[in-house]
């Protein structure tokens, strides 16, 4: 940041991030092209008419004046408004703008030079031009006090140079036009201020927005959140069939004695943000993490009509699987997952007032707990309804009846071992294999 | 608020095109369609301008009183009458003016008072131009200044602005009539110099207003949006957490010595032999859960989270509280949920099973994920409350050895069995079934007892 830049920060004119500098100008310049341009265009004919001030100030010159006015600042007004419509120029509309307030500020003093007594009434003219050009045109403080230097010096240059004005009149034009001058900075800086504080404001809400829906939508599922801001409460659906995945890492306490607690935070959240993405890519819906186990479902969406979450679940199974293996190759910790996948029906719905929590309950999530709980490390335990859904793609080992945890009786559980030929596998694997 | 139904509601309320029937100078007006809102926003454009009036009606005063000097140039004898006019009239008015900002009803009336000002002071210069010899041939200027100064320096709705640009207009064209010292075309010049500041001014006027309505509108709106934010972390971690990573913190984990891990399990909610619909299920495990909740709020234990029909809540995690034990809050806080539940049998019939686990030892607590935070505990202690909570007998408390040690002195903690847990292998687990009956619960006894001994 240079001396001048400073300056204009300490008067709130300048952001001190070049990066926020750039954007505030182009948002704010490029919003104010059009208005610009159309007031160049009005300006021409605006300025053109005010011959007749001419005509009363100094009728035998008027005819000169006119030509001025028409011949000499229509043609610059009108080109720099035309020459808005062409990107090199709507890139640099301040400086056309400047270009044309210049132009506008030399015609001025001609015109007075010309008009007999001229320099009587000159005050009036560049104090009204110089008010436009702060209050009719937007561009920044800057580029205003390019024009006010312009603006005092063309007016006294002028009433030397013609020297037809009463004695004493020149602090009468001097003391207007500083006025003139200092009111049109005073109301820019007031301007550009606000919309700089309200440029970093809208930025500053949309993060608010956008973090505020980021988070909702990480409490609770896209489609959840929607009904809940429709008004709907007390949701609860029954669904029919849905896959339950949990998975647990094994080996994980025993490590959380030995690692130090951000480590230990640190490796977890890896290994959570990478079950995410698998999540994502096999369309399933994360419940929740319960400590080290991580719980998702497939064939929540209503929107989501396809039938297949069974294999869906299945390849997240064996992606989360095949992601642990890699993670243990590269960090060498003795981590090793188990892994429950039950296919059945659920019971889900929003529990809890202040905390909201999204939550799947029914036999089949204490089922996919148990069969999780049995899983031998690495290993992918199924149960009898989600064999049933995949035993025409998956291979898997052969029967076995067991107990599980929190469920009645002994249970037909198998092992999943992978697809039998599919294309889809060796996507998996890439994708598992595939540096993220 | 914490899910944002209210998003856009001020958007709605603001004057942007919603009633295509309003005319022309409704709308011109920019006022919004509430009253409320219309009051907050001259709250935050007029009155949060005070001090920047008050300074801008000292620099009026005096720039007003300067241009004496002009006058002086113009005409030296009536000049002297000028000078009168600008520092005895009109002077003193700016004076008055701020001391009135100074009061509440100034304060209250700061728009109509700064309309009242400039009328003063240019009444003042009508009849400044009077006394001037052709003043009426320079009057333009000195209009023109007063009137774009007003509209710069000051925030004024647009009614006000309105209300300055006809009096400018009108002044000028009576004074011009009254005084006749200027040459007879020269009323063109006046007219024609006063019409252009009214429609540059206005149009700056116009602009300055809309655009504070927006900012007005995106600070709520922001206010707002904050807010949420705020609300959904507070419902997502614990509070010590959120200030924690309000005041900039990353990588929050923390090694706790010795915290009070409680697992409790309401059941499993979706039993389809109970003959209940699910929706009412929810409806009833919602009720449990705020009620446990507010307990928890009660005693200063942090709930983690529900997981299916099982609370999970740690005592101790945000250090201790003044003059309380964080596992005597958190014996009491499970002894709470007991009753709680006890209750509701009584008052519904309906057979809540209740199995409360509870373990006091170290954890390691932090949270993962930066984008999603999600606040968490891990450790033995945590699996070993977990394992006490699911051999628990139907209603009640089963807590761990380390627990019966630190809670015996002042709780009934019985004996219960030696227990296998997965994974930790056999241990004794203790019941908790009350306070001791000779210790009271308030907290006035002990010092009473302290006076005594």
């Amino acid at each position: 940041m240079d001396k001048f830049d400073r300056l204009l920060h300490r008067f709130g004119l300048n952001f001190a991030n070049a990066a926020d500098e750039e954007s505030f100008t182009n948002n704010y310049i490029r919003s104010a092209t059009r208005i610009n341009q159309i007031f160049l265009f009005i300006g021409a004919f605006a300025y053109a008419s005010y011959y007749v001030w001419d005509g009363i100030i100094d009728p035998d010159n008027q005819q000169l004046a006119i030509m001025i006015r028409i011949f000499f600042v229509g043609p610059i007004l009108l080109a720099c408004s035309a020459s808005l419509f062409f990107k090199p120029f709507m890139n640099r509309v301040e400086s056309v703008v400047v270009t044309a307030g210049i132009s506008l500020f030399v015609a001025q003093t001609w015109i007075y030079i010309i008009l007999d007594n001229g320099f009587d009434y000159a005050a009036m003219g560049f104090v009204l031009t110089f008010l436009a050009m702060a209050s009719g045109f937007i561009i920044r403080v800057r580029y205003l006090m390019l024009l006010a230097p312009v603006t005092m010096l063309t007016a006294i240059w002028g009433h030397v140079y013609a020297d037809n004005a009463q004695p004493g009149w020149l602090i009468v034009n001097i003391l207007g036009i500083f006025a003139a001058v200092m009111i049109g900075m005073v109301s820019s800086t007031i301007r550009e201020r606000a919309a700089r504080t309200q440029f970093m404001r809208e930025r500053a809400l949309a993060q608010s927005t956008a973090r505020a829906d980021e988070l909702l939508h990480s409490i609770l599922p896209g489609d959840i959140v929607e009904r809940i801001q429709r008004g709907e409460t007390d949701i609860s659906d029954t669904l029919g069939e849905v896959s339950i995945v949990f998975a647990d890492l094994a080996g994980f306490t025993s490590l959380s004695r030995r690692l130090s607690p951000p480590d230990l935070i640190r490796l977890l959240d890896e290994i959570f943000s990478r079950f995410d993405r698998m999540a994502q890519h096999h369309s399933m819906s994360k419940i929740c993490t319960i400590g080290d186990a991580y719980m998702a479902v497939g064939g929540m969406s209503r929107d989501d009509d396809s039938n297949d979450h069974a294999e869906n679940a299945a390849y997240f199974a064996l992606a989360i699987q095949a992601e642990i293996q890699k993670m243990l190759a590269e960090t060498g910790y003795p981590i090793a997952l188990r892994v429950g996948l039950h296919v059945g029906p659920v019971f889900t719905g929003v529990v809890g007032v202040r905390q909201p929590s999204f939550d799947c309950w029914g036999e089949s999530v204490d089922l996919a707990s148990g069969l999780e709980g049995r899983a031998p490390p690495g290993g992918i335990l199924i149960s009898d309804s989600a064999y049933d859904r995949l035993r025409n793609r998956f291979a898997t080992s052969p029967v076995r009846h067991i107990e599980l945890k929190g469920v009645a009786g002994r249970n037909r559980v198998r092992l999943l071992l992978g697809p039998i030929a599919n294309d889809r596998y060796v996507r998996v694997k890439q994708h598992a294999g595939a540096k993220v | 608020m914490l899910y944002g139904h209210n998003r856009g509601r001020l958007k709605m309320e603001s004057s942007k095109g919603k009633k295509p029937q309003r005319g022309l100078l409704a709308r011109l007006r920019l006022a919004f369609d509430n009253p409320d809102i219309e009051a907050r926003f001259v709250d935050y454009y007029v009155t949060k301008s005070l001090p920047v009036t008050r300074l801008f009606l000292f620099v009026g005063a005096i720039s007003y009183y300067g241009f004496f000097i002009s006058d002086k140039i113009m005409d030296p004898v009536g000049g002297e009458i000028a000078h009168m006019i600008r520092g005895f009239a009109v002077a003193p008015v700016f004076a008055l003016a701020a001391f009135l900002l100074s009061t509440k009803i100034g304060r209250r009336h700061q728009e109509s008072l700064i309309t009242l000002i400039y009328m003063v002071a240019q009444l003042g210069l009508t009849l400044v131009y009077g006394v001037i010899a052709h003043g009426y041939d320079y009057a333009a200027m000195g209009f023109v200044i007063l009137l774009m100064a007003a509209n710069a320096a000051f925030a004024l709705r647009t009614p006000y602005i309105m209300l300055i640009s006809a009096f400018a207009l009108v002044t000028t064209i009576i004074g011009h009539l009254v005084a006749d010292n200027a040459r007879p075309q020269w009323i063109i010049i006046n007219i024609l110099a006063v019409l252009t500041s009214i429609t540059f001014s206005s149009i700056a006027a116009h602009l300055r207003e809309r655009a504070a309505r927006r900012q007005f509108l995106t600070e709520e709106a922001l206010n707002t949006a904050r807010a949420r934010v705020n609300d959904l972390l507070h419902s997502m971690l614990p509070s010590y957490v959120v200030q924690r990573i309000q005041s900039g913190e990353t990588g929050i984990a923390d090694s706790l010595g010795e915290v009070a891990v409680i697992f409790a399990n309401v059941g499993n909610v979706a039993d389809p032999n109970q003959g209940i619909g699910e929706a009412q299920l929810l409806r009833g495990l919602n009720q449990l859960f705020s009620d446990f909740d507010r307990e928890a709020e009660r005693y200063g234990i942090d709930k983690i989270k529900t997981i299916g029909g099982t609370y999970m809540a740690v005592s101790g995690l945000a250090g201790q509280r003044a003059g309380e034990d964080h596992v005597e809050n958190a014996a009491d806080f499970a002894l709470a949920l007991q009753a709680i539940v006890a209750r509701v049998i009584e008052e519904t019939d309906y057979p809540v099973k209740l199995r409360i686990g509870m373990h006091v030892g170290p954890v390691v607590a932090g949270v993962i994920g930066v984008q999603r935070p999600v606040f968490d505990c891990w450790g033995e202690s945590v699996n070993l409350a977990a394992r006490l909570e699911s051999k628990a007998p139907l209603r009640e408390i089963l807590v761990s050895e380390s627990t019966y040690w630190r809670l015996k002195q002042k709780f009934d903690v019985a004996f219960f069995a030696d227990i296998t847990l997965k994974g930790i292998g056999r241990t004794k687990s203790y019941c908790l079934k009350g306070r001791h009956s000779h210790i009271s619960k308030t907290r006035a006894e002990p010092i009473e007892m302290s006076i005594h001994g």
